[in-house]
């Protein structure tokens, strides 16, 4: 159980960041919508995705899943990074 | 090199089941610092009536008095102390329940290590008086601050994390339970021959008080681990610029430097005047940047009392009354509004005493709850013979010591509150030491208890004995101020004793319903799967 929770808490973390910065990059209103936005759907993100890493049988199955979907969110947001949004 | 574990060509995932053990396991680990949360948090509701029961008692305010203006009191107090002047300070306004001002001055101390020593203070806005240091009548703050940092260094992202685990249990139990949410909807079985009732009272709680719950996760998110997405903000959006980040999400800073230029500040106090006329305007503070130079600025503080959440502030350049930032109705930040209405909602102070009252219910239900959960799972290890006796003591110990402690500790406070002398030296201290042997007394005599009943009853009744103490304490030692209190419209004072007097009646009537021999719902008896 420690093992899951170490990857729920780390991967629910990492998911949740790079998702709401995206969120932030993508999202065409002011800053201070995208900023309310981003976080409380970071939250929400971040449980979800430590719903999904508890619900596996073990933390290596959540954490290929969960690394996958890192790879993709953290290249977008190295993309996006070069683009100034403010 | 290929992957041994495919997660698709795996056996099928036990979801349920999984979420059923992480939700234990979880709830578990979480629940004493989850119960000091809900429990603190359900007192702190009443934060204001038990400073004032604490505080005005000692200090009672003349209200047949006019106030003394705020620009003498305020030179007053600069001429009285040491007061760093640069930087900037805030004065909260006397309110119905706190009827003194509460100056936020920070004194030139050479012995600290910044050079200068925050010293907050009580005012009585008639006199001029100072009643006393802030934190000499501790105990409402101290039990807010035990809701939200446990009154530790870092504590506050430590209760973050908690109430993210909260928020995770919250949404576990809704997949745990999904099939039967509605169906059981109002399903509390009630027949004693059951042995299921503490089931019955964790998922009743957990599914009735479910919107509430959730606005309390995700506000305590907000207001405890935001600094997460203020980081990631910061670091990958604004390039490392806070300012930026700060100025998008409505917290604008002034950051000129200080003018060498001295200026009287009358202007200020006539701007406060003036700002406090408008219509539908309740004065909650001002704050000072720069006092007495020429660059001065004074923050002006309010609530818009026809609107829900709704913050009403403007800051003006005292030397020419010029407004330099402007926050209402009409002009507002999404971030901060938003925040605005989720701290509104986590304080319940939007629709008078009867929302607290319900959110005080619904807290002290919750509570219950997480104390209900934690006997589930020791009880679910006692029927399972592999179980180690020593965690399943352990957790015991934690819910019976911890969370019966937390509540006796309470009690301790509100009598220290009342019998530590006013001018005691670090009277504060004193109480919080108090409180903290107080809950480790407990926690060590709930250590390998045979008859868990009777000894949940003893705390009770214990309980139940400090609260009556300390109404008759209170009669005893302010009997005329009270009824002076009460004569001049501060009823907080006898209402808090009120509640005091409720709570011991629950206290003993609990205990004794504890010592009937009717088969009851605890550990001993108890032998039930978490999920039916």
């Amino acid at each position: 159980m420690w093992l899951k929770s170490f990857a729920a808490f780390i991967w629910g973390l990492l998911l949740a960041v790079c998702l709401a910065l995206l969120l932030f990059r993508l999202l065409p209103v002011a800053a201070d919508i995208k900023l309310f936005v981003g976080m409380m759907l970071g939250f929400c993100l971040w449980v979800a995705v430590m719903i999904y890493c508890y619900s596996r049988n073990n933390a290596k199955a959540a954490s290929v899943v969960c690394g996958r979907w890192f790879a993709v969110t953290a290249a977008a947001n190295v993309l996006l990074f070069y683009i100034p949004v403010y | 090199m290929k992957f041994s574990m495919n997660p698709r060509t795996n056996a099928p995932h036990k979801v349920i089941k999984n979420l059923v053990e992480a939700h234990s396991w979880l709830g578990l680990i979480i629940s004493p610092l989850l119960f000091i949360v809900f429990w603190a948090g359900a007192i702190t509701l009443f934060h204001d009536e038990i400073a004032q029961w604490a505080i005005t008692p000692h200090h009672p305010v003349q209200s047949s008095q006019q106030d003394l203006p705020l620009g003498n009191l305020v030179e007053q107090k600069m001429a009285e102390y040491p007061v760093a002047e640069d930087g900037r300070f805030r004065i909260n306004m006397p309110t119905a329940l706190v009827p003194y001002y509460i100056f936020y001055l920070e004194v030139v101390d050479q012995t600290a290590e910044s050079g200068r020593l925050s010293f907050p203070i009580l005012v009585d806005p008639k006199t001029g008086e100072t009643v006393a240091g802030k934190d000499d009548f501790l105990l409402s703050q101290f039990i807010y601050r035990l809701h939200y940092n446990l009154h530790l260094p870092g504590g506050s992202y430590l209760i973050g994390m908690v109430t993210l685990v909260f928020l995770f249990a919250l949404v576990s139990g809704v997949f745990i339970h999904a099939r039967k949410l509605f169906k059981h909807f109002f399903q509390y079985r009630v027949d004693k021959q059951r042995r299921d009732h503490l089931l019955d009272l964790h998922t009743v709680v957990g599914v009735m008080s479910l919107p509430f719950t959730l606005m309390y996760a995700l506000s305590g998110l907000v207001l405890n681990l935001a600094i997460v997405f203020q980081l990631a903000f910061a670091t990958f959006i604004y390039q490392g610029d806070q300012q930026a980040l700060f100025n998008d999400a409505g917290f604008k800073r002034v950051v000129e430097p200080r003018s060498k230029t001295p200026m009287a500040m009358d202007n200020a106090f006539t701007l406060i005047e003036q700002t406090k006329q408008q219509a539908n305007f309740e004065l909650r503070n001002v704050i000072f940047h720069h006092f007495g130079a020429e660059n001065a600025l004074v923050q002006v503080r309010g609530t818009d009392t026809a609107s829900f959440a709704q913050r009403d502030e403007v800051t003006y350049r005292v030397a020419n009354g010029d407004v330099v930032d402007k926050v209402n109705a009409e002009q507002y930040n999404v971030f901060r509004q938003g925040r605005d209405v989720l701290v509104t909602l986590h304080f319940g102070n939007f629709a008078g005493m009867d929302v607290r009252i319900l959110y005080f219910i619904l807290a002290i239900a919750i509570s219950a709850m997480i104390v209900a959960g934690n006997m589930l799972w020791i009880n679910k290890r006692r029927a399972q013979r592999q179980s180690s006796p020593r965690s399943i003591a352990i957790a015991g110990a934690i819910t019976i010591g911890g969370c019966g402690g937390i509540i006796v500790a309470t009690a301790v406070g509100f009598l220290c509150e009342r019998l530590l002398p006013a001018t005691l030296a670090a009277r504060g201290d004193w109480l919080i030491a108090s409180f903290v042997l107080a809950l480790l007394a407990t926690m060590l005599v709930s250590i390998n208890i045979s008859n868990i009943k009777r000894h949940i009853s003893r705390l009770l009744l214990l309980t139940s004995l400090l609260l009556i103490i300390t109404i008759v304490a209170d009669w005893l030692m302010f009997a005329e101020q009270i009824i002076t209190l009460w004569q001049d419209g501060f009823t907080a004072v006898i209402g808090v004793q009120v509640s005091m007097g409720f709570m011991a009646a629950i206290g003993v009537f609990s205990a004794l319903k504890l010592k009937d021999p009717k088969p009851m719902a605890t550990f001993d008896n108890l032998s039930n799967p978490l999920v039916n």
